[in-house]
C-alpha cells in the first residue's frame, strides 16, 4: 500500500503497528504519532491521480507483510559504514538523506567505498523542501520511534525478509548517452571544471557556455550498461565551474544525454513497460518539473518526488524502485 | 552448476572488461563497474576485487547465475 493520507489516516496505520515509510512536509510529519516508521521532508508527490504539491497530507508506504522484522536508526556522517554494515543478511534498507547537508554530500562521495555496499539492497532518497523555501528551510529526516527530526544525520530502516523472499532494486532512466563529445573530469566531485573533452584539455564551464548546452539534459555515464545521470545544478561564473546535483566521477566517460522529445510521454512509456507494483518507489523532482508531471495521471507508479534518489549510490533524474521476489 | 570459484577467470575478465556484459540486475552492473574502476586505479587489488565480485554474485545467484554461466 502506498498513497497520500491525511494525518489521522496515517496515525491510524502507525497506531495499528504498521511498519511505514513516510514522506511529507515538516509540519505534516510533526503531527504523526511515534511508531515504527522513518520519514523525510518533501511536499511534492507523484500519485496515481497525478503529480501534486501537498503540505497537509503525507505519502505513506506500508512495508510488505513478508517483512519479518524492522530496525530504525539515525546515523551520523562518521558512521556511514553502518548503512551496509547493519543491513540484514536478507532484506533491504530504506534510507533518507537530509538534502543539502554534509551527510548528503559525504554519502554521495563515499558510498562506493563502503564495505559490501552492493551486497545488500539499499534504496532511498534525499529529502527536500518546497522550492520557494530553498534558502530558508532545511530538509530533514525523522525516526518515528523517537520522533526526532534531524538535518545532519540520515534516517534508515532495515527490513528483514524470510528465506522465501529476496529484494532487488531497479531504476527507470529515460536518458541515453547522446552522440556528442566525451567528457572525462579530472576529479570526483559535485562541481566540474578541469576535464578532457574528446581527449583535449578544456574547462567544462567554458564548454557549456560556448556550446549553450541544454541544462535540463544531464550528463550520462554508461556504467557497465547502466545509464547513470549527473544533473546540472548551476553555472558558477566566479569559479568557472559547473555545479551538479550528484558527483561526477574521475576516470568515467560522460556524454550529455540525447534529447528525448516529449519528456512526460517518454517517462510514462518506460514506467508502464515495467508492469510492476513495487514495494517502494520514489522519483526525481527534476523529472516532476522538467516532465511537467503536476496534475498529470499517466505515471502508474507513485511516490515522493525527491531531491535525489538512492539506489546504493546517489542518482539524479531517475526513478528508483524496490521489488520483492520469491527466492 | 555452482557459481565459479574466486580463482576462476570470469571475475578477472569482468573487471578487466575482456568480457563485457550487461546483467539484468542493476546492482550487478554497478558492482562490476565499481570493480572495473577499482582495478584500473590499482591493478594489484585484483584478487581482492575478484573475491568481492564473487561474494556479490553468490548473494544474487537466483538472478545472475544463468548469465554468469553464459560468460564462462
Amino acid at each position: 500500500m502506498s498513497k497520500l493520507c491525511n494525518i489521522s489516516e496515517a496515525n491510524a496505520l502507525i497506531d495499528a503497528g504498521k511498519r511505514l515509510h513516510v514522506a511529507g512536509d515538516e509540519g505534516a510529519l510533526a503531527g504523526l504519532h511515534r511508531g515504527t516508521w522513518i520519514g523525510g521532508t518533501i511536499p511534492y508527490f507523484l500519485t496515481r491521480e497525478g503529480g501534486v504539491v501537498d503540505r497537509n497530507r503525507v505519502f505513506v508506504t506500508e512495508l510488505p507483510e513478508s517483512v519479518t522484522s524492522v530496525r530504525t536508526a539515525l546515523i551520523a556522517e562518521k558512521e556511514l559504514a553502518r548503512v551496509p554494515g547493519e543491513a540484514p543478511e536478507n532484506g533491504f534498507s530504506l534510507t533518507i538523506l537530509p538534502g543539502m547537508s554534509r551527510i548528503h554530500a559525504s554519502y554521495a562521495l563515499n558510498a562506493e567505498r563502503l564495505p559490501k555496499l552492493y551486497e545488500h539492497p539499499i534504496i532511498g532518497w534525499v529529502s527536500g523542501v518546497h522550492l520557494s523555501e530553498l534558502d530558508t528551510t532545511k530538509p530533514k529526516v525523522v525516526d518515528g520511534k523517537s520522533g526526532e527530526f534531524c538535518s545532519e544525520r540520515l534516517a534508515i530502516l532495515h527490513a528483514s525478509l524470510p528465506e522465501s523472499r529476496i529484494a532487488s532494486i531497479g531504476i527507470v532512466n529515460v536518458f541515453q548517452q547522446g552522440a556528442g563529445d566525451t567528457i572525462v573530469f579530472d576529479e570526483t566531485g559535485f562541481s566540474g571544471a578541469g576535464c578532457l573533452i574528446n581527449g583535449t584539455r578544456a574547462n567544462f564551464y567554458d564548454y557549456v557556455r560556448e556550446r549553450k548546452l541544454d541544462l535540463q539534459l544531464p550528463l550520462v555515464a554508461n556504467q557497465s550498461g547502466e545509464m547513470i545521470n549527473v544533473s546540472f545544478q548551476a553555472l558558477d561564473e566566479a569559479s568557472r565551474s559547473v555545479k551538479f546535483y550528484a558527483p561526477v566521477l574521475e576516470r568515467v566517460e560522460y556524454r550529455q544525454a540525447a534529447p528525448i522529445g516529449d519528456y512526460r510521454a517518454a517517462f510514462a512509456s518506460r514506467v508502464k513497460a515495467l508492469g510492476i507494483s513495487p514495494a517502494f518507489s520514489c522519483n526525481c523532482i527534476l523529472n516532476y518539473l522538467y516532465g511537467h508531471l503536476e496534475g498529470k495521471q499517466d505515471i502508474p507508479i507513485a511516490g515522493p518526488a525527491t531531491f535525489g534518489e538512492i539506489a546504493y549510490v546517489l542518482l539524479n533524474q531517475t526513478m528508483v524502485y524496490l521489488t520483492i521476489h520469491e527466492a | 552448476m555452482p557459481l565459479p570459484s574466486v580463482t576462476h577467470s570470469v571475475w578477472e575478465q569482468l573487471m578487466t572488461r575482456k568480457v563485457k556484459h550487461t546483467f539484468s540486475l542493476f546492482a550487478a552492473n554497478m558492482a562490476v563497474d565499481h570493480a572495473i574502476r577499482a582495478y584500473q586505479a590499482d591493478p594489484s587489488q585484483k584478487a581482492k576485487l575478484a573475491g568481492e565480485l564473487r561474494n556479490f554474485f553468490s548473494k544474487y545467484e537466483k538472478f545472475t547465475l544463468p548469465e554468469i554461466e553464459r560468460l564462462m
